[in-house]
């Protein structure tokens, strides 16, 4: 499959986890949109026979990154209740929303590690990979985030 | 052993060893609290999965595929919603799976008779396989072993089902068998490693002790399971 085909292939994953990290479905689209520039203008980067999906979601996570600093450099961070404007339609809406409330309440670093293994699926080592952090690191970081949300989800 | 949070997690993730995997199994077999312990973490993964999951099947907007296509001057026309490939695999497992469920004799027939005695590949790994010696690439896999107030029993697993069979007159007979089910969120790991947590709880209500380590699993085995 050629590049570009493989990176339309891999847009509704991408667009599900932009939806865990931002906070409505415009800015999660803007995200993607934002990712798959930066990955076809650095398509000379990508190593053949390494895995596509963690390369262009590691673009998506530093993207976010950049993004989130800059939100908060403006002051306008996300707030919890502001959350849930990015769950789609769902079998069970209320879940949804409750799920992505608790998730904004988590710190960056807690969230997106909980998002790559409990949304999207990764195992550990592809979630270290695209986060770049050592996997003891990604542990701990998925215990104190899935605690956290438990704890919050369960009251 | 003492089980972690950060083993269930692990364990839920598909992300132990063989060796730690059995050993979670034990201590939750034999630990009604562990077990809702268990059962938290897997809802948790099972409602984070479900909770984005329509994102995957939305149409995907104009101005992203246009993204990810900077070289095609003509646009393209616009393409019937597509459902990615992967996900109508996913789904078809899943039919396959729920199909299956209330059939006793799941996929392989010959593993489990019509009398739910077990057969073959099924049988052979029942008398034969031992946690100490983990068969590597067999179809079936032999979990936890104990005994009920009738004899010994064990939990087995292969790609689509997983069951407990106990001793009986001889030879096996499968108590209960579920659908091996993927795991929610994850799209491209299909192959459930964990123990269902039907068979848990089942082994839990037969179970008199604790589970045989190792040891007396080889002197059950040498006795003939008797």
């Amino acid at each position: 499959m050629a590049f570009e085909q493989e990176i339309v292939a891999l847009l509704p994953r991408l667009r599900r986890m932009a939806r865990v990290l931002t906070r409505d479905a415009t800015s999660a689209d803007d995200l993607v949109q934002i990712a798959v520039e930066r990955a076809l203008t650095r398509r000379d980067q990508w190593r053949e026979g390494t895995r596509l999906d963690s390369w262009v979601m590691r673009i998506m996570k530093n993207a976010w990154i950049d993004e989130t600093r800059s939100r908060a450099r403006w002051g306008k961070v996300m707030e919890g209740e502001d959350a849930g404007l990015n769950v789609g339609v769902s079998s069970d809406p209320a879940d949804s929303l409750a799920i992505a409330q608790a998730m904004a309440k988590l710190p960056d670093e807690q969230r997106i590690a909980v998002a790559l293994v409990l949304v999207d699926g990764l195992s550990y080592a592809d979630a270290a990979d695209v986060l770049e952090i050592p996997p003891g690191t990604l542990n701990s970081r998925l215990v104190r985030g899935r605690m956290a949300l438990m704890e919050m989800l369960e009251q | 052993m003492s089980i972690t949070d950060e083993m269930l997690m692990a364990y839920v993730d598909g992300e132990l060893s063989e060796a730690e995997r059995i050993a979670v199994d034990s201590a939750v077999a034999a630990d009604p609290a562990l077990f809702e312990k268990l059962e938290r973490h897997r809802r948790l993964r099972a409602r984070m999965g479900g909770a984005f999951a329509d994102v995957l099947t939305e149409p995907v907007p104009e101005r992203l595929t246009a993204a990810a296509k900077p070289s095609n001057v003509v646009p393209f026309p616009a393409r019937p919603r597509a459902i990615p490939a992967w996900a109508a695999m996913a789904a078809c497992v899943a039919i396959g799976l729920v199909a299956g469920l209330s059939v006793p004799k799941l996929g392989s027939a010959p593993t489990i008779g019509s009398d739910l005695r077990a057969h073959g590949q099924l049988a052979t790994a029942l008398d034969k396989q031992l946690t100490s010696a983990p068969a590597q690439g067999a179809a079936v896999r032999v979990g936890l072993t104990f005994r009920s107030a009738d004899g010994y029993c064990r939990t087995f697993s292969e790609k689509t089902v997983a069951g407990l069979a106990c001793r009986e007159g001889g030879g096996w007979k499968v108590r209960m068998a579920v659908a091996q089910a993927a795991g929610p969120t994850s799209d491209y790991r299909t192959a459930a490693s964990e123990t269902p947590p039907q068979v848990l709880e089942a082994a839990q209500t037969l179970m008199v002790g604790e589970p045989l380590d190792a040891k007396a699993e080889a002197a059950a085995q040498a006795k003939g399971w008797r």
